[in-house]
């Protein structure tokens, strides 16, 4: 049985940053949802046609992406957060995030999607 | 807890006297230093016990020599203070007063752990200490305390009981003042995480760059050219940015230098290069975002258009559009006599152009190609590429440089 890709919403302000996150996923076999810039931009994404999980920037012009995340959690979309910041620098409020850490290594970011997504289907 | 002394008198005695000579002599040479509070406790005890020595007139030798303790005792930067066992301060230095004091009430004749300014916990922190320099023991510890004007500061805190003999009558407390000193503590560990979480963005923003060049290249030399060219590109909008402390920078400024690493010379003013436009000092991430934006059209003009053409021109042009959203607009148009070059209108900058200008600075770029080269306009909303974005984050720096 064929599936669709997974659709992957990717949130990051840099936009040759984006692109790259967005490559590799591609290359991943994933379906790119965005990319978007902007916290805004991130909820209108999730609240239009929730993605099945998301790649999130951590810190958007010094603008915390934690509602993004909460908002994710809320529709029970796994994410993955990209950021050179350490997790509980950035969401302290927010609980156990699963990081990669930046420069992204394209082989974790897959490998933490994957097992982000896998980890979702099992609680369904 | 159980204290001892408070109602036997206290006997000066010469010894203690020359023992604080000794130490006042040693620690007037070494007195901003941690080590100058121990010689301090010993000082303080003996100016005190000739000061009141002097009360009892034995000789005007001895007066002098009083007076002269008293002076140096005050003189000293850090705090010093006899108390009892009680911790009723007896005697406290000019420092001490001005530090833990207040002008209407002086320090001498008030319990130290009773001071009303203190906060209770701090209380009984102190009241702790008090006790086990009673008990005999020297004790030294980090004390934060509340001044009478409500400012905290962090107190380096030395309490050591003096007199021999049977029983123990007084401890003198000495403490340096190292608020300063834990304030820088805590911007160095500050600007460390925040240097370090730079250092993995640029680092991020490297790879990124060779991956996305390395698509649009067959050759490695053409990737080189086009992969250093970027970073150059990307490390001299940096470099203005850290001379003018990551506060902005002056747009003249960013495209002049972008505009640069595509000439040969590496220089602006070059005869082929015009730039004219208003004063406008844009936000850091919009520098960056506009220096690597003006790179790719100065990389391209180098190829194919304008610089790559001896007699070519490029004008560069900006002003403010007013309006109810003020625009700020920049012209690039470069003239030659080299007809339109297919190759000019693909490729990753034209594409990274209109990407970056709209997914960082909200803008949008129109190009076109005029008989006699390329004319790209990018509009960009003035306050997005003035403004500093809002601080939320509580990094020491400012918040543009904060990314990712």
């Amino acid at each position: 049985m064929t599936r669709l890709p997974s659709r992957v919403l990717v949130l990051e302000d840099e936009f040759f940053i984006a692109d790259e996150i967005a490559y590799i996923l591609e290359t991943a076999g994933y379906a790119v949802v965005g990319p978007v810039a902007t916290v805004e931009e991130a909820l209108q994404a999730i609240g239009d046609e929730p993605p099945e999980a998301a790649v999130i920037d951590a810190n958007l012009r010094g603008v915390p992406s934690v509602p993004v995340a909460f908002a994710l959690r809320e529709a029970g979309i796994p994410f993955v957060v990209c950021s050179g910041y350490r997790a509980e620098d950035l969401f302290p409020t927010f609980g156990e995030v699963t990081l990669v850490a930046k420069p992204v290594h394209s082989g974790r970011l897959v490998t933490a999607l994957k097992s982000s997504l896998d980890a979702g289907q099992r609680r369904e | 807890m159980r204290r001892y002394g408070s109602k036997r008198k206290w006997r000066p005695s010469t010894g203690a006297a020359v023992v604080g000579a000794v130490g006042l002599a040693a620690s007037g040479l070494i007195l901003s230093s941690y080590g100058a509070a121990a010689f301090l406790g010993g000082a303080i005890a003996g100016a005190s016990a000739t000061v009141l020595g002097f009360g009892l007139g034995r000789n005007r030798e001895q007066g002098w020599a009083a007076r002269r303790q008293r002076s140096l005792v005050d003189g000293i930067g850090p705090m010093v203070m006899l108390v009892d066992g009680q911790g009723r301060i007896e005697h406290a230095n000019r420092s001490a007063d001005d530090l833990l004091g207040t002008a209407r009430k002086p320090l001498a004749g008030q319990l130290l752990d009773g001071l009303d300014w203190i906060d209770a916990s701090d209380r009984s922190r102190l009241s702790a200490l008090i006790g086990r320099a009673a008990m005999g023991e020297t004790v030294r510890g980090d004390a934060s305390l509340r001044t009478a004007s409500g400012r905290r500061v962090d107190l380096d805190m030395w309490m050591r009981p003096v007199e021999h003999g049977e029983r123990l009558n007084r401890i003198a407390v000495s403490a340096v003042d190292v608020t300063q000193r834990r304030e820088g503590e805590d911007v160095q560990i500050a600007l460390m995480q925040e240097l370090d979480h730079r250092m993995k963005n640029t680092l991020h923003m490297v790879q990124a760059m060779i991956r996305r060049t390395s698509r649009s290249h067959r050759d490695v030399e053409s990737f080189e050219k086009s992969l250093t060219g970027r970073i150059q590109a990307f490390s001299r909008s940096h470099e203005i940015l850290a001379r003018e402390r990551w506060l902005g920078a002056p747009l003249r400024t960013v495209i002049r230098e972008a505009l640069s690493v595509s000439l040969e010379d590496d220089t602006v003013p070059d005869p082929r290069v015009d730039l004219d436009g208003p004063r406008i000092r844009v936000e850091p991430r919009a520098a960056l975002t506009l220096g690597l934006v003006v790179h790719e059209l100065a990389a391209n003009a180098a190829a194919h258009g304008a610089l790559s053409d001896p007699d070519g021109r490029v004008a560069v042009r900006w002003k403010v559009e007013e309006g109810e959203t003020p625009i700020l607009a920049i012209d690039w148009r470069e003239t030659h006599d080299l007809g339109i070059p297919r190759a000019a209108a693909e490729g990753f900058g034209r594409h990274f152009v209109d990407r970056a200008v709209r997914y960082e600075l909200d803008g949008d770029v129109e190009a076109s190609f005029a008989a006699d080269g390329l004319e790209c306009r990018i509009r960009l909303p003035l306050q997005r590429v003035t403004e500093r974005s809002v601080h939320t984050d509580g990094s020491v720096l400012g918040p543009e440089e904060v990314a990712a």
